[in-house]
C-alpha cells in the first residue's frame, strides 16, 4: 500500500470515527470510540515513518497510542466512573439531527473545498476533524464530553501535521503531547471538583459569573 | 547563555521550596527574597540586551531587544506580587476563609512554574515552543485562579482552562499550516518553525498559507489575550484569582500574548501580507476597546471593573500592534502593567478589610480609609490614561501613529471608546469614593495604614509617574525606539 493511499483511508476512518461520536450519547462508549480514532492515528504515524524512513515519526506514534489511545481514555473513563456518569443527553437537538447536520457540514467542506490554494484536498478531513470537535462540545453538555470534544479536535490538527511531506521536531510533537496530557489531568481533577460543588457535571449549571 | 542561565534558578528554587517545605510558615518571605534576587539578576543579564539585534544563542531561543523588555517588565511584575503577597497571605489568614499553608505553597509553586513558562513564550524563536509555553501558562495559572476553591473560582477557572486550550488549539492548527508553508517554499523545504528563518524566506512562502495560518495564530493568542469576541473568560479569571495572582495574570500574563502576536504580525508582514493584519487584527482590537468600554459602564464589582479596563487596555496595545507600532505598544505594555498591578493589590487589600467587591456596598469609601482610596483613585486614574502618567503618552503616540497611517476609523472608534471608559472608570470610582455611605459600621474598617500592604503599589505609580513625566524620549530609545 503506497503511502497516499494508506493516509488517504486512515484518514477516512477516523473521520468515520468522529462521525460516530457525534450520534452517541453513552459516555464510555464515546470515549473508547476516542481511543480508537487516537490509535488509528497513531498506526498511521508509525507506518508513514516506516515508509519515509523517520525513526522519530515512529516514536510519536508510538506515544500517541499510549498516550491519547490508551492513558488519556482510560483516566477519563475513570473519571466518568467514578462520577457516575453514563448518559450525556447533550443539547436540546436530537442526536440523529446532530448527525445529519455534522454529515451535512463534512459533505459542503468536500464539495465546496474552501481555501483551496491554502488547504491542498488531502488536508480537507483534518480539517472536517476540526468541526467535529467543535460540533461535540456545542451540543454536549457534559464537562467530560466538553472534554472530549477539545481532544477530537486535537486530533484533526494531529492529522494535519502528519499528512505533511515532512512532520514537525519530535521536541514539539511531544511537547503538544504533554501539554494536551496535562490539560486533560488537570479538567479531569476540575470535573471531579464540579460535581462535588455543583451536585452533577452539567457546565450549563455554571452560570454564576456574567457580566 | 548567561542571560537565560540567570533567569531560572530563582523560580524553580521557590518551587522546590514550595513543594517540599509546605509547613513552612516562611516560604512567602523567601519567595519574596528569591524574587528580589531574581530582579537583580535579571536586569544585570538583560538590561545591556536593550536596544540589541535579534540573535539566535541556542536552538528555538532568540534573544532580542523586544524579548528583554518583556522578561524585564514580567520579572518585574511577577516580584512586585510576590513582595506583596508576603502581607497579603499573612492578612488573608484573618479572613472566614483562611488558606491553609498547603495552598499557599500551591500558589508558589505554580506562580513560579508559570514564570518560567512566560519566559519561554517570549524567548521562543521557535513556534512550536511558543506554543507549548503557552499552553503551560494555561496550565500553570489555573490552579491561581482556583486559590479561593469557591463555587465561583471553580466556574471561572472551568471557563479558563477550556475557552484558552480550544482558543490555542486552533493557533497550532496555525502553526502546523505555516510549517507546511515554508516545506513549500525553496530554501527551507524540510520545514521550518524559526521565527528567524521564516521572517527571512517570508516572501518565498505561500501568500494563502500565511494568511490562513495567521488568522489560526491569532485566533489562538488572541483567546489567550483577550481579544473581542475571544474574551468571556477573562473578567471571570481575573476577578475571581486572588489579588496577587490576578496581578500577575494581568500585568504579564496578557503581556506574553500580545508579545507572541506582535511575533506573527511581524512574520505576516515580512511575507508581504501587512493586508490580512489590518484586516483582521485591527478591527478586533478596536471592538475590543468599545466592548470592553460599554462592559465598564454598567460593572458593579471592583475587581471585574479592572479586570475589562484590562481588556480595554489589551485593545489598545493590539491596535498598535496591528499598526507596527513597537515603540506604542511597549510603552502602553509597561504602564500598563506597572499600574494595574498596582491597582489590583490594592483593590485586594480593600477586599480583605472590607469583605465585599460590591461597588455599592463600597461607597464612603473615601471617609473610612482615605489614604488607600487616594491610592487606588490616583492608580485608576493612571490605568484610564490620565497625564501626567505614562499611559497617556503611551495612548497618544498610538493614536497619532494610526492618524500618521490614514486610518481614520481607527482613531475614531479608540478616540471616543477610550473617553468612554475614561468616564466609566472616573464615575465608578467617585461612586465607591464618595457616595452616600453604605459602609455599615466605619470603625471596623478603619485599620492600621500598614504600610507593607502599600508599598508595593505606591512604587509601582510612582515608576508609571516617571515614565510619563521624565524624558520619554530616551524612554523610548531604551525601548526599542523607530517605530
Amino acid at each position: 500500500m503506497g503511502e497516499f493511499h494508506l493516509f488517504e483511508s486512515g484518514s477516512a476512518v477516523t473521520v468515520i470515527i468522529g462521525l460516530w461520536m457525534i450520534g452517541i450519547t453513552r459516555v464510555p462508549t464515546s470515549l473508547t470510540l476516542y481511543g480508537t480514532q487516537s490509535a488509528v492515528l497513531g498506526l498511521m504515524a508509525m507506518y508513514l515513518g516506516v515508509l519515509r524512513a523517520e525513526p522519530l515519526l515512529v516514536i510519536v506514534g508510538v506515544a500517541v497510542i499510549a498516550l491519547k489511545g490508551i492513558a488519556a481514555p482510560a483516566y477519563l473513563l475513570f473519571v466518568a466512573h467514578r462520577l457516575d456518569c453514563r448518559r450525556d443527553d447533550g443539547v436540546s437537538i436530537a442526536p440523529p439531527l446532530q448527525f445529519f447536520g455534522a454529515l451535512g457540514a463534512l459533505a459542503l467542506i468536500l464539495l465546496l473545498h474552501p481555501l483551496r490554494a491554502a488547504l491542498p484536498e488531502s488536508s480537507l478531513p483534518s480539517i472536517g476533524m476540526l468541526l467535529l470537535g467543535m460540533i461535540v462540545m456545542i451540543t454536549r453538555r457534559l464537562a467530560i464530553s466538553q472534554i472530549v470534544g477539545f481532544l477530537v479536535l486535537e486530533n484533526g490538527i494531529f492529522l494535519y501535521t502528519i499528512g505533511q511531506p515532512h512532520t514537525m521536531p519530535i521536541v514539539v510533537e511531544i511537547g503538544v503531547l504533554m501539554d494536551v496530557l496535562a490539560g486533560v489531568m488537570l479538567a479531569g481533577l476540575l470535573a471531579f471538583r464540579i460535581s462535588r460543588e455543583f451536585e452533577s457535571i452539567d457546565v450549563t449549571e455554571l452560570k454564576e459569573l456574567r457580566g | 547563555m548567561t542571560a537565560i542561565v540567570a533567569l531560572l534558578p530563582a523560580p524553580l528554587l521557590i518551587a522546590a521550596l514550595a513543594l517540599f517545605a509546605t509547613r513552612l510558615r516562611v516560604v512567602p518571605v523567601l519567595a519574596a527574597i528569591l524574587m528580589g534576587i531574581q530582579c537583580a539578576a535579571a536586569a544585570w543579564a538583560w538590561f545591556p540586551i536593550l536596544g540589541t539585534p535579534r540573535r539566535q544563542i541556542v536552538e528555538g531561543i532568540g534573544i532580542d531587544s523586544h524579548g528583554a523588555l518583556f522578561v524585564l517588565l514580567t520579572t518585574i511584575v511577577v516580584a512586585a506580587a510576590f513582595v506583596h503577597a508576603v502581607a497579603f497571605f499573612e492578612r488573608e489568614k484573618l479572613s472566614e476563609h483562611a488558606p491553609s499553608h498547603r495552598q499557599i505553597g500551591q500558589f508558589y509553586f505554580f506562580a513560579s512554574l508559570f514564570l518560567i513558562a512566560m519566559y519561554v513564550v517570549i524567548l521562543s524563536d521557535n513556534l512550536g515552543y511558543m506554543w507549548i509555553g503557552m499552553e503551560a501558562t494555561t496550565l500553570l495559572s489555573a490552579p491561581l485562579v482556583y486559590f479561593h476553591r469557591s463555587s465561583r473560582s471553580l466556574e471561572a477557572t472551568w471557563k479558563y482552562v477550556l475557552i484558552c486550550s480550544v482558543g490555542i488549539a486552533f493557533g497550532f492548527f496555525g502553526t502546523a499550516v505555516l510549517y507546511a508553508a515554508s516545506q513549500q517554499s525553496g530554501a527551507l523545504h524540510v520545514g521550518s518553525l524559526s521565527l528567524a528563518a521564516l521572517t527571512t524566506h517570508a516572501r518565498q512562502l505561500p501568500p494563502g498559507m500565511v494568511r490562513l495560518g495567521f488568522v489560526f495564530l491569532l485566533l489562538g493568542y488572541g483567546t489567550k489575550a483577550g481579544l473581542f469576541p475571544l474574551h468571556n473568560w477573562l473578567p471571570d479569571a481575573h476577578s475571581e484569582a486572588p489579588a496577587p495572582a490576578s496581578a500577575i495574570l494581568s500585568g504579564s500574563l496578557l503581556n506574553c500574548a500580545l508579545v507572541a502576536l506582535w511575533r506573527i504580525s511581524d512574520l505576516a508582514r515580512a511575507a508581504g501580507q501587512q493586508q490580512v493584519v489590518r484586516a483582521t487584527l485591527l478591527p478586533m482590537a478596536v471592538l475590543t476597546v468599545i466592548t470592553a468600554a460599554l462592559f465598564l459602564l454598567r460593572q458593579r464589582d471592583i475587581k471585574r471593573l479592572l479586570a475589562y479596563s484590562s481588556m480595554e487596555n489589551v485593545g489598545i496595545m493590539a491596535t498598535a500592534i496591528g499598526l507596527g507600532s513597537w515603540s506604542g505598544f511597549a510603552l502602553q505594555a509597561v504602564n500598563h502593567s506597572f499600574c494595574k498591578v498596582a491597582v489590583f493589590l490594592l483593590a485586594g487589600n480593600l477586599l480583605q478589610q472590607c469583605g465585599t467587591k460590591n461597588i455599592r456596598d463600597l461607597r464612603g469609601l473615601l471617609t473610612a480609609q482615605p489614604g488607600r482610596t487616594l491610592l487606588l483613585m490616583l492608580g485608576i486614574a493612571a490605568v484610564a490614561g490620565t497625564p501626567p502618567f505614562g499611559s497617556f503618552l503611551a495612548e497618544w503616540r498610538i493614536l497619532s501613529f494610526a492618524a500618521d497611517k490614514h486610518m481614520p476609523w481607527v482613531v475614531a472608534g479608540l478616540v471616543l471608546s477610550l473617553a468612554m471608559a475614561f468616564i466609566a472608570l472616573a464615575m465608578q470610582s467617585l461612586d465607591m469614593a464618595l457616595g452616600n455611605k453604605t459602609i455599615k459600621d466605619p470603625t471596623n474598617v478603619r485599620t492600621r495604614f500598614a504600610v507593607s500592604l502599600v508599598l508595593v503599589p505606591v512604587i509601582l505609580l510612582l515608576g508609571s509617574l516617571a515614565l510619563g513625566v521624565l524624558l520619554p524620549s530616551s524612554v523610548l530609545a531604551l525601548l526599542g525606539g523607530g517605530r
